[in-house]
This record gives C-alpha cells, sequence and structure tokens, in this order.
C-alpha cells in the first residue's frame, strides 16, 4: 500500500469515515423515499472514500431486467455489458474489485458515466436470499481497497439491499391490502346480490304456485261439476306451469351470470348488421301484440362482443318495451356508436312507471309495479329478464339504466365498450412481442421444453391479439400441421379463452365431466385432460400454454399444474427481459439456450423426470415443508441436472469416472446455475440447484456445507436422486431392488443424507407400496 | 238470490278467475278490480259485502288501499281479506296495523278462503245450509 496513495485518507480519518458511514445507513433505514435515501448514500460513500462517482443498479426480481435508479427516484433500463463486471458479480454473487491496476481498456459499464472509470467496485445488493440490485463504486485513477474500506461499502450495499426488501414489501403490503379490501368489497356485494336474489326468487315462484294450487285444487272439487271450465283450468295450469319452468331458467342462468360463472365468447361484427338481425328476429313478436319496431341506426363500428348473451339481452329489452305498449303502438330502437362505447335503447309508449320505481326497476319486481296497457297482465317471459339484461352488459364491462323521456313512454339504454380486452399497456407488450422472430424461436423452443418436462404430446402457446381481441397460436408440438401457427380463435372462446380472460391457471381431469368447460369439447382433446395456464408479462396476461395428451393416458394433476405454472413463469420473465432490452439479441438468445438445454436434459439425459418430481414433491410435503415451498423445489427438481448437458460430453458409459471427469462432474451445479441465470432470478432456487450435492458431514461439493446449513430442499433432492439413480437402469448397470436401495439409503443417512429425509422417503415409498415386493 | 257481494282484486288476472269461479260457487257475486285505484272506486260504486286484497300490486299496493278503505267513512265498515306472497310474520301485523280483518298467504286453497268468507259474514257453506 502506497502510503502516499490518496485513497488512503479514510484510513487515516476512520472517524470521519464512520461518521459519514453512519448518516447513510441512518438515511436508509429511515427515510422512505428511496430516492431520497440513495442521494445520501451516494454523497457519503464517493466523500468517505474519495470516490468520483457511484451508481445504483436495481434488478427486477421476476425478470432479472436491470435498471438505473437516479436520485430523483426514476429507472431508465440498463443492460450489463457483455463480459462487464455486473455480469461477473451477478454470476459469482460476490463483490468485484477492480482496482485499475490490470487493463485501462477492462470494461467498466462504460455507458453508466461520463468519464470512463479507471477502477470500480461492484457489490451484489443481497437481502433475504435474493439479489436486489448493485452498487457500483468510480474512482477517477486506479484505487486499491482495504479491508476497512470494503467493509465500509458492505455495510452500505447491506444498508441498500434491506431499503430495497423494505420497499418492496411495503409495496407488496399495500398491494396485498388493495387486494384484501378489494375481495372485502366484492364479497359483500355478492352476498347482498345472492340474498336479494333469493327474495325476487321466493316471490316470483308464489306466483305461478298460487295459481296451479287455487286451479288444482278447484279442479279437483269440480270433477263431477258440468259448469266447471275444466278445460281452461287444465290450460291455467300448463301456462303456470310454463311459466314456472322458464322462470327457474332464468334464475338459473342469472345466478350463473352474477357469481362470474359465465366468459364470454366474443366475436367482431358490424354493429348495423348485428342491430338488424336483433331487430328481425323480434319483428313477429311485435307484429303479433300488433306493436310496430323502429329500428334507427346512428353510426357503425366493427364492435366486439358475444353475440348469443348480447342478442339475449337486446331481446329481453325489447321484449319488455312490446308487452308494456299498447295495441298500434310503436317501439322505437336505436343503435348508435360514441367513441369508445356502443349504445342500444328501446324506448316504449306504455304508461310509464312511478318514477320512484326506476332505481328498482332492475330488482325483479318492476313488472308487478307496472300497469298493463288494458288492463290485461300477461304472462310471458319472468320478472328476472331486466336483471339478465344487466347482468349480460356488465359482464361486456358495460352498464344499463332506465330513464323517462320527455316524449313519454320508458326507455331503457345500454351501453357496452366497442373493444373487450386489453389494457394500453397489454397492447404496448403485445405490439412488442408479436412478429419478433426472435421470441417465435423462444416460443417453440418453449413448447418443445414442456412437452418433455410434462411428458405430454400436445403443447400450444397461444397469444392475445390485444388489438383484434382474440387468440392466436404462436407455436405449439403435436397439432395437426394444418393451419395451426397463426391459427385464430376468439378469446374466451375455449378453455384457453377462458384462462386467458381470468388470468388463473387451469386444469380439466376430464373435459367430457368438467363442469366449467364440458360444452367446450374439442375433438383435439384425445385423452380429455389438459391443462392450461396464463403466460404474463409486468403482470399482463400476454397469452396461455396449453397441454394435453399426456403420454401416459393418466389425467394430469395439481403437481403437473404446479410445475407448469413455474415454467410459465421463467418463460414469461424471459419475455420481460427482450422487452426491456429489445435492441439485444444476446438477452433472447441467453433465454433460448437454458430453455433448450431443459429439453435436452429431459431428452438425452432422462434426467428431472416426472416420477422424480412427484417424489421430490411427496418427500417434501412428508416433511411438513410449506406448499409454496413444495412447488418451487419440485420445480428445481425438474430442472436441477441441467448442467450435466454441458457436462455429459465427456462422462464415458462405463459407470466408472476418470478425475478428469470427476472435476467436470463436480463443476456441474455451477453450470447448471449459468445455464439457468437468464430465466431464474430467485435466489432459493440457485441456492438449492447449488446445494444438491453437498453431504450431511460436510464431505459434498461444491462449497462443502454440512447439516441444515444444506437448505432442506436440496437435502431432499440429494436423497431423491441418489434413489431414483439406484432404483432405474442405466446402460451399464442393472436396476438395484428398491428394498436393498432403501437400505443403501439408510446406511449413508447421517453420513451423506440427512437421515430424517432419508426416513421420510422411506414412509412415502411404502405407503405407495414400492417397497412391499422386496420386503 | 246471492248471498253477498265480494270485491276480488288482484293484479294476477288467473287469481281473479278463479276466485271469481270458487265464490260464484258458492253463491256470491263476484266483482273484480287489477289494482289498488280501481279497487277504492269499485268499493264505493258497488258497496261490496267483503273485500280480498292482494298485497303486491300496482299503483297503489294492497297496504296503502286498506288503509284507505278503513280511513273513508263509507268503505270502513267492510271487512277486508289480505292476500299476498309475502308470508313472513312482520307482514301478518302490518296487515292487522292497517285494519285488516284477515290475512291469508299465497299459496292459499281457495276452499279456505271460502270458508274464512263465510265465517265473516256469518254465512254457513252452501252444503250445510242445504243440509239444514
Amino acid at each position: 500500500m502506497n502510503p502516499t496513495d490518496p485513497g488512503t485518507r479514510l484510513l487515516e480519518l476512520p472517524g470521519e469515515a464512520v461518521a459519514l458511514l453512519a448518516e447513510a445507513v441512518l438515511a436508509l433505514r429511515t427515510t422512505c423515499d428511496l430516492g431520497v435515501s440513495w442521494g445520501i448514500a451516494n454523497a457519503n460513500a464517493t466523500r468517505a472514500l474519495g470516490a468520483a462517482d457511484a451508481r445504483l443498479l436495481r434488478m427486477d426480481r421476476r425478470s432479472g431486467a436491470l435498471f438505473r435508479f437516479e436520485e430523483s427516484g426514476v429507472e431508465t433500463p440498463y443492460l450489463a455489458e457483455d463480459g462487464g463486471p455486473v455480469e461477473w458479480v451477478m454470476r459469482n454473487d460476490r463483490p468485484l474489485y477492480d482496482d485499475g491496476s490490470a487493463d485501462a481498456n477492462a470494461p467498466r459499464e462504460t455507458l453508466l458515466w461520463q468519464q470512463p472509470p479507471a477502477a470500480l467496485c461492484t457489490l451484489p445488493l443481497v437481502a433475504g436470499n435474493a439479489v436486489w440490485g448493485f452498487l457500483l463504486v468510480a474512482f477517477a485513477g486506479p484505487r486499491s481497497l482495504q479491508g476497512p474500506e470494503r467493509r465500509f461499502l458492505q455495510a452500505l450495499a447491506d444498508a441498500l439491499a434491506l431499503a430495497f426488501e423494505r420497499a418492496d414489501l411495503v409495496r407488496a403490503l399495500d398491494e396485498e391490502r388493495t387486494r384484501v379490501v378489494a375481495a372485502e368489497r366484492r364479497l359483500a356485494t355478492a352476498q347482498e346480490a345472492a340474498s336479494a336474489l333469493m327474495a325476487i326468487v321466493a316471490h316470483e315462484l308464489r306466483s305461478p304456485l298460487s295459481s296451479i294450487k287455487a286451479y288444482a285444487e278447484t279442479l279437483g272439487s269440480n270433477l263431477d261439476n258440468p259448469n266447471a271450465p275444466r278445460g281452461r283450468f287444465l290450460n291455467v295450469i300448463d301456462d303456470e306451469c310454463n311459466r314456472l319452468g322458464a322462470l327457474v331458467t332464468d334464475v338459473h342462468d342469472l345466478s350463473r351470470l352474477e357469481s362470474g360463472e359465465c366468459t364470454l365468447r366474443l366475436t367482431t361484427q358490424s354493429l348495423t348488421e348485428f342491430g338488424r338481425e336483433v331487430c328481425a328476429a323480434l319483428a313477429d313478436t311485435a307484429a303479433r301484440r300488433r306493436v310496430t319496431l323502429a329500428h334507427e341506426q346512428s353510426g357503425d363500428a366493427r364492435v366486439e362482443l358475444d353475440p348469443d348473451f348480447t342478442r339475449r339481452a337486446l331481446a329481453n329489452l325489447i321484449e319488455n318495451a312490446v308487452e308494456f305498449s299498447p295495441e298500434g303502438a310503436t317501439v322505437r330502437v336505436r343503435f348508435a356508436v360514441h367513441g369508445d362505447e356502443w349504445s342500444f335503447s328501446v324506448t316504449d309508449d306504455g304508461p310509464p312507471p312511478p318514477t320512484e320505481d326506476l332505481s328498482a326497476v332492475f330488482e325483479g319486481f318492476y313488472r308487478a309495479r307496472r300497469q298493463l296497457p288494458n288492463g290485461q297482465p300477461s304472462h310471458e317471459g319472468t320478472r328476472v329478464g331486466l336483471a339478465i339484461a344487466r347482468s349480460i352488459a356488465q359482464l361486456h364491462g358495460g352498464r344499463m339504466w332506465a330513464e323517462l323521456p320527455p316524449g313519454g313512454g320508458t326507455r331503457f339504454s345500454l351501453a357496452m365498450p366497442v373493444r373487450q380486452v386489453a389494457s394500453a399497456r397489454a397492447r404496448r407488450i403485445a405490439r412488442q412481442t408479436v412478429g419478433r422472430q426472435d421470441l417465435a424461436e423462444l416460443f417453440q423452443a418453449t413448447v418443445e421444453m414442456v412437452a418433455v418436462t410434462l411428458e405430454t404430446g400436445i403443447v400450444s402457446l397461444v397469444l392475445v391479439d390485444a388489438d383484434r381481441g382474440d387468440l392466436f397460436v404462436a407455436a405449439a408440438v403435436g397439432l395437426a400441421p394444418q393451419g395451426v401457427n397463426g391459427r385464430r380463435t376468439t378469446l374466451r372462446s375455449g378453455v384457453a379463452g377462458a384462462v386467458a380472460a381470468w388470468g388463473r391457471p387451469v386444469l380439466v381431469e376430464n373435459i367430457e365431466t368438467d363442469r366449467r368447460f364440458r360444452r367446450l369439447n374439442h375433438p383435439q382433446y384425445q385423452t380429455k385432460s389438459l391443462l392450461c395456464v396464463p403466460l404474463r408479462v409486468e403482470g399482463e396476461i400476454i397469452g396461455v400454454i396449453n397441454a394435453n395428451n399426456k403420454t401416459s393416458g393418466e389425467p394430469f394433476d395439481e403437481d403437473d399444474l404446479t410445475l407448469l405454472v413455474m415454467l410459465a413463469e421463467r418463460v414469461g420473465s424471459a419475455i420481460e427481459r427482450a422487452c426491456a432490452y429489445p435492441d439485444s439479441h444476446r438477452v433472447i438468445e441467453d433465454a433460448l439456450e437454458a430453455v433448450r438445454c431443459m429439453t435436452r436434459l429431459k431428452r438425452e439425459l432422462s434426467l428431472g423426470g416426472r416420477r422424480e418430481v412427484k417424489l421430490v414433491r411427496s418427500v417434501a410435503r412428508e416433511l411438513g415443508v410449506p406448499a409454496a415451498d413444495v412447488d418451487v423445489i419440485g420445480y428445481v427438481a425438474s430442472i436441477h441436472d441441467v448442467g450435466m448437458v454441458r457436462v455429459t460430453g465427456e462422462t464415458g458409459d462405463s459407470g466408472e469416472l476418470s478425475a478428469a471427469q470427476r472435476t467436470a462432474v463436480s463443476t456441474h451445479p455451477a453450470v447448471s446455475i449459468a445455464i439457468l441465470r437468464p430465466l431464474e432470478y430467485l435466489g432459493v432456487v440457485r441456492d438449492l440447484i447449488l446445494s444438491h450435492h453437498e453431504h450431511w458431514d460436510g464431505t459434498g461439493y461444491p462449497r462443502g456445507l454440512a447439516g441444515e446449513a444444506i437448505p432442506l430442499g436440496a437435502r431432499i433432492l440429494a436423497v431423491v436422486d441418489a434413489w431414483q439413480s439406484m432404483t432405474f437402469e442405466r446402460p451399464f448397470r442393472p436396476a438395484r431392488d428398491p428394498a436393498q436401495a432403501a437400505v443403501e439409503l439408510r446406511r449413508a443417512a447421517g453420513s451423506q443424507f440427512d437421515a430424517e429425509v432419508v426416513e421420510a422417503l422411506v414412509r412415502v415409498l411404502e405407503r405407495e407400496g414400492r417397497l412391499r415386493e422386496a420386503a | 238470490m246471492a248471498k253477498g257481494k265480494i270485491l276480488v282484486v288482484d293484479d294476477e288476472i288467473y287469481i281473479v278467475h278463479i276466485l271469481d269461479f270458487s265464490l260464484g260457487m258458492e253463491g256470491y257475486a263476484v266483482v273484480t278490480a287489477l289494482d289498488g285505484e280501481q279497487a277504492l272506486e269499485k268499493a264505493r260504486a258497488e258497496k261490496p259485502d267483503l273485500i280480498v286484497l292482494d298485497i303486491m300490486m300496482p299503483k297503489l299496493d294492497g297496504y296503502e288501499t286498506c288503509k284507505r278503505l278503513k280511513a273513508d267513512d263509507a268503505t270502513k265498515a267492510i271487512p277486508v281479506i289480505l292476500l299476498s306472497a309475502k308470508g313472513r310474520n312482520v307482514d301478518q301485523k302490518v296487515g292487522f296495523e292497517v285494519g285488516a280483518d284477515d290475512y291469508i298467504t299465497k299459496p292459499f286453497s281457495p276452499r279456505k278462503l271460502v270458508e274464512r268468507i263465510n265465517a265473516i259474514l256469518g254465512q254457513g257453506s252452501s252444503q250445510q245450509r242445504m243440509q239444514a
């Protein structure tokens, strides 16, 4: 250390440096505004170390995308320099102190600085088993940091990481609170609506029942009375039974509509044609009551709607108007387009309801309170018709209301959005993803990877076209080739549409008996069981991944579903990164390579198969691991040996490894992490992959961890891996008898394996009857 | 000669028809109304001996109609039987508060309604009279 080096000032002035550090840490601990905190930390760090400048990079935990974090709180995307310090730190999870002695032209994230630094410190911000970003401190001249200075920077980096973590927790808490409040409100509304509906239904049911009972009883006591119009009595009973039946159907439909069980099957149509069609269908009904339907159209647009539902809503309103109009009257129907909305209104000539009833018009009693022309009540339709129309409008994101127009009569109106889906954000993402050749390759690699991972014959990746509001197949395996790619279906038609619309992953055990999707059966569903999970980018659904026709012929189960959800999340994060750096080919190529390695892992090495994933999940559950962690461990079980794809070329078929091969194999956990990095930003996943060859007694690799320092998931993977490799036949050695394999596992318990995990595995195997034959 | 005149008020035309028939067979003269306003008019004009009044009706509901009948010197002596799909006790209470003399819930038995009417008007049934 050169004592004249200006960098030694810190060692000479420890008191000041400590004061600056304390101030910076305090700011980070107490200030909620990250920008302000960073400003203080930045100023103090550069001053204490005599640095030229400092930068803070935030890493998105889901996508791994980097953002330069400014003191103003503004973030701009940043792509780490190829082979640069940030990439090195990201890969190695430890700080890099580049003192500038090696190479003046070494990569130092040049784009971040006004003056390229001569020396650069890069520290990962690690908290809670995750990397939150990077701290970069630049020096104008060569600079070597000593122990206390490094600890100073480390303390600052830790404080920054904690501040990021806290900001994230606060945000998550806020989101959760908002979600809970919204859920409570929805629940309360749903309960109110349900009890109001029950009251209406009870009342409505009593009316026809009263007639039926009165007429049946009277008929019974007048069987021999020649003066009783018995035929008419029977007609009335028949009429009222029909009315009761229609009511039951309507009420059932209404409850389905209001509970959100119905999904729309959207098509795009000309509003003029649709309006003409609706009016033509009702002309007869109107003519029968000697009422004229006048159809008026103001403007036209291609509107997106579910034609069956919408037709029914409009028919209910028109029939209602016709019914309340006196003979010879005209019912005026008007369709119009205003900007993003189209509207429908129907005005009748009938006597108006009392004004105070307008708000209660949809509550079902409406007809009961309205005088019919000629004093003639009618029994056509049911009183829940208006409520059904309103629910259909709401399902389309629209609304419905009633008013008394100045010209007399009553007017019912309905307004619905011209387009059904997609926020502006979803459209922006869709525009970024559609038509990109590199993404098309990633989609194709993804469906192939999913097919081998889930051992299924048919996998398709379907994207939402936010502008057109429909779905198209972007990549597929196992589907008949004719016109598969690019084939379009309407949004919310079929299972894929429902998942895209509602955003929840779906497991269908049998499409023919599934309550939700029975009617959406399709000949391509050969095995009747299917999975469909949403594909999200920045939280917006951009499409879905479908899987069906499992090779084994069995139905899918929850384990398959969670695995597909995990895989879809990774693919989503890769797309997110690709969108964040639209000009970089490297981002997508890395992701593509990771996905392809996962495919090769299954195809060529048959490692991490479905049976292993299931066994790992069962053992984790047996040990009382929480469900969310079971999912992560199961996912890791499927991909943790991906590094072997690169190692395997060097291993022979003999079963005996040379010293060189042994070294190569021992690096495979690290290789796995390197391969998966473009998809994997969860620290816990990396930790499990890295640790699954550690031994309980500390003699394993690569880090020599021992006992409970090894993550539980990794201990489970180690035991199940050993069991799988012993009991499955390999080219170079026969499979071992299960009972004997269990004995060997127990023998290694306490040295190589965690004894508790071994016992959990034995219990699982015994329960499944897999040890019985040899016992 | 009719036993008496009954005003039947209900917006359900089928109910009006069947009560017309049943009461007619029992020997009563029947007048009908389809809502509360008609009911008030006919009660004054026809001077019925008893009124069967539905509660859920357009324009003027059964409670309000009953209140007005009982407030009018010309009609307050006429007994009123309320007829409604509402079956809860609280409705019955409201019914008696507005001055109704009896209360029957839908679905109802026309025979039992006739028995109540006979009891209120102090008439035996047609069979009893024939036997007597």
